[in-house]
């Protein structure tokens, strides 16, 4: 074994003298470089993985799913067009009625204001995104069994049951359509208002949504008031429970109050510009549209 | 209209465009305007051509306009004598002799999470906000777990530095029910 303690010490006494790694003298592995030339004829010029003749060694690659003439797999079977103008639908993301019972209980939203889309995106936990298509909210039944608040509520899609549970607890509910400018405007009032820019008017239903927002049973926003009433009585004879007389409630003027079709903020007209800083309101004493139609007129 | 009036606007700006002939203009309306760009936004007119308005400063609608303006911190919840959504302020606070505690989140809820992974095919429980002995915690909450899979054993994690309780499978809320149950 002597001569392995010779050789460490000589390679310790070696270690001494060497220089410190640094920088300077450090190199690659030993064949871990590979050569980035290729060589042409005798200089190892060959196929060079591309193979002999044909699309592989020329480069030009079929589209994908041609097969030289046959009928192409990807459409030789018919299908259901499910997903057909999908990037045109309109999206109403849900919240549930367990989550709305749970928003209230936890203070985020005042039972005793009237709740809309601006209500429920200022708690913070909900979002919406009008560039993606979302148009407002659907109220989904779960929890629906929990779900004990009086509320005065606008949402943009609710199920007969939703509208019952909200109903029998002496809440009110309407279902109404925003356009994606308005529901901006809306997700953000602030935002808005800082740009310095009116606030907008609200567009009326496209011709798709003109019948669920004019159906009573739907309590849609532009059915007649007095079809909806009957179909309140209706439906708590449906479900089984006498129906809370709005008219004898301390919150009578919170429950009943509702947005003109027009209209997208509570007691706010469109055309007004809302000055945050100095707390002033500008008022349009004609509205520009109008005055051009006078305009036109004259 | 719109359109065309910003169009003409911006011909009595420049004196290039005032040579135009009336078919030109036509053709000039039909062309598309970008109204997001500051080069081709109208200029500032005179105050005469812009509509009526009246400003109005404390206007009774004011507090319309302060109902919609967010909260700025996160409202603390009001006491009720019930909560029909299953929701329960936190009580151990106040308890002595607490061996460990779990904090709430800043919105109130008990931090017990899901997270799936492998295309939902590994679901794992995650207790976050462990203060104190975490191992008695641990042990307390095996039992429940185990009382939820019929006396089976269950696979656990515990990281003592961050204060998380990890258990293996969808045990969130039977974990949920006894930490409100125990006042966290």
């Amino acid at each position: 074994m002597a001569h392995l303690r010779e050789s460490a010490e000589k390679a310790l006494k070696m270690l001494r003298t060497l220089p410190r790694v640094q920088l300077s003298n450090i190199r690659p592995n030993p064949n871990s470089k590979k050569n980035t030339k290729r060589g042409r004829a005798q200089h190892s010029g060959d196929k060079h993985g591309a193979g002999n003749k044909g699309s592989g060694q020329r480069q030009n690659y079929m589209r994908l799913g041609y097969e030289t003439g046959n009928n192409p797999f990807y459409l030789r079977f018919p299908y259901e067009p499910y997903y057909k103008g999908h990037h045109l639908r309109r999206q109403y993301p849900p919240i549930s009625l367990l989550q709305l019972q749970v928003l209230l209980d936890t203070n985020r939203i005042d039972s005793k204001q009237p709740i809309d889309i601006t209500t429920l995106c200022n708690s913070g936990l909900l979002r919406l995104q009008p560039a993606s298509m979302e148009y407002g909210f659907q109220l989904t039944d779960e929890g629906i069994d929990r779900f004990k608040a009086k509320i005065c509520i606008e949402v943009q899609h609710a199920k007969e049951s939703v509208i019952a549970a909200i109903e029998r607890n002496g809440g009110v509910i309407r279902t109404a359509y925003y356009d994606p400018r308005s529901l901006q405007a809306m997700v953000n009032p602030s935002k808005w208002f800082e740009k310095g820019v009116p606030i907008p008017k609200r567009l009326l239903p496209p011709q798709d949504a003109v019948e669920y927002y004019t159906s009573a049973k739907n309590r849609g926003y532009l059915a007649d008031p007095e079809e909806i009433s009957k179909e309140r009585l209706v439906l708590a004879q449906k479900y089984g429970y006498e129906l809370p007389r709005i008219e004898d409630d301390p919150d009578y003027e919170m429950l009943i109050s509702q947005k003109d079709a027009r209209q997208i903020f509570y007691g706010l007209e469109p055309g007004w510009v809302i000055g945050l800083k100095d707390k002033l309101i500008i008022k349009s004493k004609s509205l520009p549209e109008e005055q051009a139609n006078r305009e036109e007129k004259s | 209209m719109a359109s065309i009036k910003n169009l003409l606007q911006l011909c009595k700006g420049t004196q290039y465009f005032l040579q135009f002939s009336n078919n030109q203009k036509c053709l000039l309306s039909l062309a598309a305007v970008r109204q997001s760009s500051y080069l081709s936004s109208p200029p500032v007119a005179p105050r005469e051509e812009y509509p009526e308005v009246e400003i109005v400063q404390n206007a009774p609608e004011w507090k319309y306009v302060e109902r919609l303006m967010p909260q700025k911190i996160i409202p603390k919840p009001i006491e009720k004598p019930e909560y029909p959504s299953g929701w329960k302020p936190q009580t151990a606070a106040s308890l002595p002799d607490l061996k460990y505690f779990v904090a709430r989140t800043k919105n109130h809820m008990v931090p017990v999470y899901l997270h799936t992974t492998f295309r939902g095919q590994r679901r794992i429980t995650v207790i976050r906000r462990i203060q104190g002995d975490i191992w008695e915690l641990e042990r307390e909450l095996r039992v429940v777990v185990e009382k939820a899979r019929n006396g089976k054993l269950c696979a656990s994690r515990v990281n003592e530095m961050s204060g998380q309780i990890h258990f293996h499978g969808d045990y969130v809320d039977v974990i949920r029910e006894y930490l409100k149950e125990k006042g966290f």
